[in-house]
């Protein structure tokens, strides 16, 4: 009778070994309050696609606010020092000004940080492609070592032990016990909120503006084969949703979508940011090595430098044995890069940066 | 009575705690021309059944240089102006593809096709339903004007808006073809070209083709066969004439237009 009563005990914890010690009472179907959600319009800006929303995780108004308070509480790192939002700064398109970001240890990480603005039309994340959603992109930065340096047991604690963030789940997902799952899908709700469409670019589509001479020819620079930016830089958001190598270095340090995919042809490869909000989201790069729109230009209009992977829409790459120093590269003169980088700042979205909706 | 108990317990907890982890997915036949085709089915166990009455082929989209299989990345052939090249990235559409029959009959099997040499799966379409012998097939190289418009494609898979898109400001719309890799320079400089093709100006530039089969019942595979030396050789097209990147280029898209008639071929087996 005694090995019964064990084996009963067994039984009794076994199923919630998950829980690492927290104890929670799953309700009882009789005793259970099932929250209604309401739902969260989906973002449709003009002359954009349809956004890519998961069957099993529609934005609604609570799961939208839990993932923007998620975001900003630093609860998700291990000394409660350090949340999204001190890397993802909404001043700077999301992004951070720092060339790379600190982690809660003082150490730094090695890409910059990016923008986070209309991820709701990509269908892959961070600069090497680790992520296929925003979900799992989540995952990452909570813990990694020089980052939140957490690990996801002790954030479903934290988070379970706090009354009021079961109340939030509760009402957002109508679960009793909060998971990491849970709190990337909250997240990436919040972060498919974040959509930039106003800018003067999108306004002088839509025709409420005009451009500028200087603006529109830069217009026709970006959408042409003299700057040959758009074949990158593509569709609505200014990014292929592709990766690509454009010449940075000749040989590198951080080998990007290789790391994923183990391919040698995936060597140096980066994912294609988007331009959206370029003025706000300097430096600029995977390794944020250059500061300003007028040395990215200056890279692209040199030509960059060849590797073995170099994307062949680098077409005038600037070394050998694909080019020849001074004779090579877009060759734009002074006013044409000043038209380019005038198109570029019709990027910029002053109600992105300054939208309360996206602010704690 | 205590150790059935106990027995019954043991069992129980084997199973019931990790049941969902552990669920296998549903094997069965994932092809929906077949007979037990199962939609629930998450892995395809080779079960399929079909109707030996309903006829079906495969089409195979394949690419050649003079009659060879392209290695990529390889700076090994010439074209007739004798330039040393190399191909890197091949993407291009085919749309309007439909099929004829003896019946005279016909039936379009795709609106458009994407294509690309680093997607194996985008280059076949297998056990195509057919209603009669195939009598022969027609298809577009690109998109015709009335199908390609900007946005037209805007809400498409496989990424199609983003990579292949033709800027308004070069006329809108999608690119036919993106044929990439280096050549050697009349100066012996290895250089990128970008063969990239498209309604330049709104211009239509696409071709249409149509080919008779020799097919016989029993027969199920149509192959539709590039030989990319044929963008290049009827006239003459010369890189260094044309430059490193041609869509701006009239003068360039048209010169491969006029090579386009003999670029495809298609045989059956």
């Amino acid at each position: 009778m005694k090995i019964f009563f064990v084996v009963i005990m067994i039984f009794f914890f076994s199923c919630e070994k998950q829980d690492d010690g927290f104890l929670y009472a799953p309700c009882e179907d009789d005793d259970c309050i099932i929250y209604e959600t309401t739902p969260y319009p989906t973002p449709s800006p003009y002359g954009f696609p349809f956004m890519i929303i998961p069957d099993d995780n529609p934005l609604t108004i609570e799961g939208v606010s839990l993932g923007k308070k998620l975001f900003f509480d630093p609860i998700l790192s291990s000394d409660n020092s350090i949340s999204c939002a001190t890397c993802h700064i909404q001043n700077n398109s999301f992004s951070d000004p720092g060339q790379f970001s600190i982690g809660i240890t003082g150490e730094s990480g090695f890409r910059n940080a990016s923008s986070l603005v209309n991820l709701g039309w990509s269908s892959s994340f961070n600069w090497d492609g680790t992520a296929e959603n925003l979900r799992e992109q989540v995952f990452e930065p909570v813990v990694n070592p020089i980052e939140m340096a957490n690990n996801w047991d002790q954030v479903e604690y934290d988070l379970n032990f706090n009354s009021e963030y079961r109340d939030l789940f509760k009402r957002a997902f109508n679960i009793d016990y909060i998971d990491s799952v849970h709190v990337a899908k909250a997240i990436a709700q919040f972060e498919r909120t974040l959509v930039s469409a106003n800018s003067r670019y999108d306004k002088w589509l839509r025709g409420e503006v005009m451009f500028t001479e200087e603006e529109l020819d830069g217009y026709n620079i970006f959408n042409t084969e003299r700057g040959d930016c758009f074949h990158c830089h593509s569709g609505k958001n200014f990014m292929d949703d592709s990766f690509h190598n454009n010449g940075l270095d000749e040989t590198f340090t951080d080998f990007g979508l290789y790391n994923v995919t183990r391919n040698d042809g995936d060597k140096g490869l980066f994912k294609t940011p988007t331009l959206r909000n370029i003025e706000y989201s300097a430096p600029y790069m995977h390794d944020g090595r250059l500061s300003t729109i007028d040395e990215v230009i200056e890279h692209y209009n040199s030509g960059g430098i060849y590797s073995a992977t170099i994307d062949p829409l680098m077409k005038y790459v600037n070394s050998n044995p694909y080019g020849i120093d001074g004779q090579s590269g877009l060759m734009l003169t002074q006013q044409e890069k000043n038209n380019l980088k005038a198109f570029l700042l019709t990027l910029s979205d002053n109600d992105f940066i300054q939208n309360n909706e996206f602010q704690p | 009575m205590n150790q059935s108990l106990l027995v019954f317990f043991c069992l129980f907890i084997s199973f019931s705690c990790e049941r969902e982890d552990n669920s296998e997915p549903i094997q069965g036949c994932m092809d929906e021309t077949a007979i037990n085709y199962d939609s629930d089915a998450e892995i395809d166990d080779g079960s399929c059944q079909f109707d030996d009455d309903l006829l079906r082929i495969n089409i195979d989209f394949r690419q050649f240089i003079d009659n060879q299989d392209i290695q990529y990345n390889n700076l090994i052939y010439s074209n007739a102006a004798e330039n040393l090249y190399s191909i890197e990235k091949l993407y291009y559409v085919i749309s309007d593809l439909t099929l004829h029959y003896v019946n005279a009959e016909s039936s379009i099997i795709s609106n458009y096709l994407f294509l690309k040499n680093d997607d194996p799966n985008s280059l076949k379409l297998n056990n195509i339903i057919i209603p009669d012998t195939c009598s022969s097939i027609s298809f577009t190289l690109g998109f015709s004007q009335i199908n390609n418009a900007t946005d037209m494609y805007l809400n498409d898979p496989n990424n199609f808006h983003n990579l292949m898109l033709w800027p308004d400001a070069l006329g809108g719309g999608y690119h036919y073809m993106k044929l990439e890799g280096t050549f050697i320079d009349i100066n012996e400089v290895e250089k990128f070209y970008n063969t990239h093709t498209g309604p330049l100006d709104g211009n239509d530039n696409s071709y249409s083709y149509s080919f008779n089969i020799n097919y016989s019942q029993g027969q199920s595979q149509l192959y539709i066969d590039m030989d990319i030396n044929k963008f290049f050789n009827n006239p003459v097209y010369d890189h260094n004439d044309y430059g490193q990147g041609i869509m701006g280029s009239s003068e360039a898209q048209t010169a491969i237009k006029n090579n386009l008639g003999d670029v495809f071929s298609v045989t059956s087996n």
